[in-house]
């Protein structure tokens, strides 16, 4: 696809957002505190200043599209195509598996996933390297923030199994089990 | 002199010296990684220094910048890429150097062009931040609404690339800044029922996506670089070559002095352009190209003055700019300072230490640019899966560190989706992360103005200085609107046989 029919599809998608955006403005809700201008008045402005912007980029395009066809010149594909996408896609699905798990898995366990599964994707490391690469790393990782810079991470579940293996076997068996409606009586 | 007291007071009194040789050396390290620039290496960063006292972290970022613009000289030179944007016209002279096995003598030149360049830059920041914060006491906040729209209009007009598209990222930053409380009256907006959206969307989240994360998902599909020759030695430039070196030096520290000042110029353009006159006004004009020492001193000694003189529109009026010094104000901000006219009167401390750690931070360069070769070859030999790896870790592990919540986990990657997207669709990054910062300057003084006029909008013509930036932003954009026109016009004019 061809750089001015890229930004005819942008332009589109643009306007869309504009109205949107204007129609979320339009239902802010005033307030006692300010005046004839409100919390909607810039972003009203911001709406119609996009909506026009875009219809400029819309109509830029449009006429570097027709221009182009009409000389019959032909863009060249642009770099990387599909492949650096598929692996840009990756990348981000690592992120979000990083995000969904982090707190429930704990940082050391999840930053040692993401390190493992960015590595393999990049490819070219044996397994054992790749495991050794995202244990050290984890280590490395929850060492400089949780115990040099003391910034509080994820712990996950580890705690409670910590607690309940430390626990007696009767209060260990209290907090794995629910408690029964006949227990009171 | 109280200037001098205070700056020597922060500098002993505190880690400022430890943290502008701990910055200078990180940012060596990132500069010289390609693909890691200055902003994304400062960016990376910032939630390690939510813990600093202030003005250690503003110096630290500061003499990152310093460091990186150092850095991107190295794979410029020994491997042909350069690491920074602004160490592009290094590459030219520099690679060819190296080829004829002058590679030591290149990365030299680099460093003691660089060293130099950088102190003209702190001179100048010394002495014309203070004169023009002064300037900026005269704003009203109908001048400040108007300075807000001539540095967008500015940005989006200088940008490579589109107008319109620079200035619609502008808009949209100014967009992602009204989510949130509205700065006058509190009333909640664009936060669809999230709680954690009512203090707004916090622009370092925003930076961390659009610099950090775009940047890792675009160098994954890519594959790896050069490796760097592992016995590469520093060489010094000698009094002989001192003797060629002056002229391209000064003259790049000229030239990078105006850039830094412009905002939208950077380190890049300054670097080029000192380039280009180097050759014209040089005794030797044919080496350039094929391994000139004044093609490495001149634009050298630019982007490293760049890096002092790009803060004083920052610090004397809030106004980044480029992506750097966009960063650094960020954690001005975070930091609970405002950068404009005030910030002489209420943060003395930062700023004359601000001064006193960027003189230690170029100093700092000459020592660990001699020092950290060796280790720094080594980390950029490693393979690229690692350091995209641990660079990924690092920026996650830092965005949930500013406020624990995994909803900014989720920005940051939705930011860094949105500017890999708009990057491939050559849409600018600057405009977007300034229209976010100065998107609260820009409602409130608009909102102010127009309480004070009691709703009347000729205010922003009747004030002096707001006529005069609102003027100035009509001609930058109409400027840029008809400048290609007029360049097509003339090149068509020269070409026509007469």
């Amino acid at each position: 696809m061809t750089v001015a029919k890229n930004d005819l599809m942008v332009g589109v998608v643009l306007i869309a957002l504009a109205i949107l955006y204007w129609l979320g403005a339009d239902h802010i809700p005033n307030s006692i505190l300010e005046g004839s201008i409100g919390a909607d008045a810039l972003p009203k402005m911001l709406g119609v200043a996009l909506g026009i912007l875009s219809l400029v980029l819309v109509l830029e395009s449009f006429l570097a599209a027709r221009a182009a066809s009409a000389e019959g010149s032909h863009e060249s594909p642009r770099e990387g195509g599909w492949r650096t996408h598929r692996y840009a896609l990756g990348m981000l699905c690592i992120g979000i598996g990083y995000v969904a798990l982090v707190e429930s898995i704990g940082y050391i366990c999840a930053i040692a996933y993401l390190l493992a599964a960015v590595t393999l994707l990049a490819g070219g490391a044996s397994r054992k390297v790749v495991i050794g690469f995202a244990v050290i790393g984890a280590i490395f990782f929850w060492a400089l923030f949780v115990y040099v810079l003391e910034i509080r991470q994820p712990k996950g579940f580890w705690p409670d199994l910590w607690m309940s293996f430390r626990s007696t076997p009767a209060q260990s068996q209290s907090l794995l089990q629910l408690p029964s409606p006949h227990s009171a009586s | 002199m109280e200037a001098i007291n205070i700056a020597l007071g922060v500098l002993f009194g505190t880690p400022a010296i430890l943290a502008a040789f701990a910055g200078v050396a990180y940012g060596i390290v990132g500069g010289a990684m390609p693909g890691i620039s200055p902003s994304v290496a400062m960016a990376l960063l910032v939630p390690f220094t939510f813990t600093m006292d202030p003005t250690t972290a503003i110096i630290m970022l500061a003499s990152v910048y310093v460091g990186a613009e150092y850095g991107g000289s190295i794979p410029a030179i020994l491997i042909n890429t350069p690491g920074t944007n602004a160490a592009a016209a290094t590459t030219i002279d520099g690679y060819a150097l190296h080829q004829q096995g002058r590679g030591g003598e290149a990365l030299g030149i680099s460093l003691m062009a660089g060293v130099v360049g950088g102190l003209v830059g702190v001179i100048v920041l010394v002495a014309l931040t203070g004169p023009l914060a002064k300037i900026a006491l005269a704003f009203t906040p109908a001048a400040y609404f108007s300075l807000g729209i001539l540095s967008l209009s500015v940005i989006a007009s200088l940008t490579e690339g589109s107008l319109v598209k620079g200035l619609i990222m502008g808009v949209l930053g100014l967009m992602i800044a009204t989510i949130g409380s509205d700065p006058i009256s509190g009333v909640t907006r664009f936060t669809f029922g999230f709680p954690e959206l009512f203090g707004g969307i916090h622009f370092v989240l925003v930076m961390m996506g659009v610099f950090a994360v775009s940047e890792l998902l675009k160098q994954i599909g890519h594959r790896d670089e050069e490796q760097v020759e592992r016995d590469s030695r520093i060489r010094l430039p000698k009094l002989r070559d001192w003797k060629r070196l002056w002229f391209p030096v000064s003259l790049g520290s000229a030239l990078g002095t105006f850039e830094g000042i412009t905002p939208g110029g950077g380190g890049a353009v300054a670097s080029f352009l000192s380039y280009n006159e180097a050759r014209r006004w040089s005794k030797h004009p044919e080496e350039f190209g094929k391994g000139s020492i004044e093609g490495i001193a001149a634009p050298e000694a630019a982007n490293n003055t760049v890096a002092g003189t790009a803060l004083i529109p920052t610090l004397s009026f809030g106004i980044p700019g480029s992506n750097s010094t966009a960063v650094l104000l960020g954690a001005l901000l975070v930091h609970g300072m405002q950068p404009g006219p005030m910030l002489f009167a209420q943060n003395p401390k930062v700023m004359y230490g601000l001064y006193g750690g960027l003189f230690v931070a170029n100093i700092a360069q000459l020592i660990i640019g001699l020092l950290i070769m060796t280790p720094c070859i080594w980390l950029v030999n490693r393979p690229k899966r690692y350091r995209l790896a641990a660079i990924y870790a690092l920026v996650l592990s830092g965005v949930y560190s500013i406020d624990s919540s995994v909803l900014d986990l989720i920005v940051v990657l939705l930011a860094g989706v949105f500017g890999y997207v708009m990057k491939r669709l050559k849409f600018p990054m600057l405009p977007l992360v300034l229209g976010l910062m100065l998107g609260y300057m820009v409602e409130s003084n608009f909102r102010r103005a127009l309480l004070v006029s009691a709703d009347d909008p000729m205010i922003f013509i009747q004030d002096r200085i707001s006529l005069s930036l609102l003027a100035l932003s009509a001609l930058m954009i109409f400027g840029s609107a008809i400048w290609p026109s007029i360049k097509t016009i003339v090149l068509q004019r020269r070409r026509q046989p007469k």
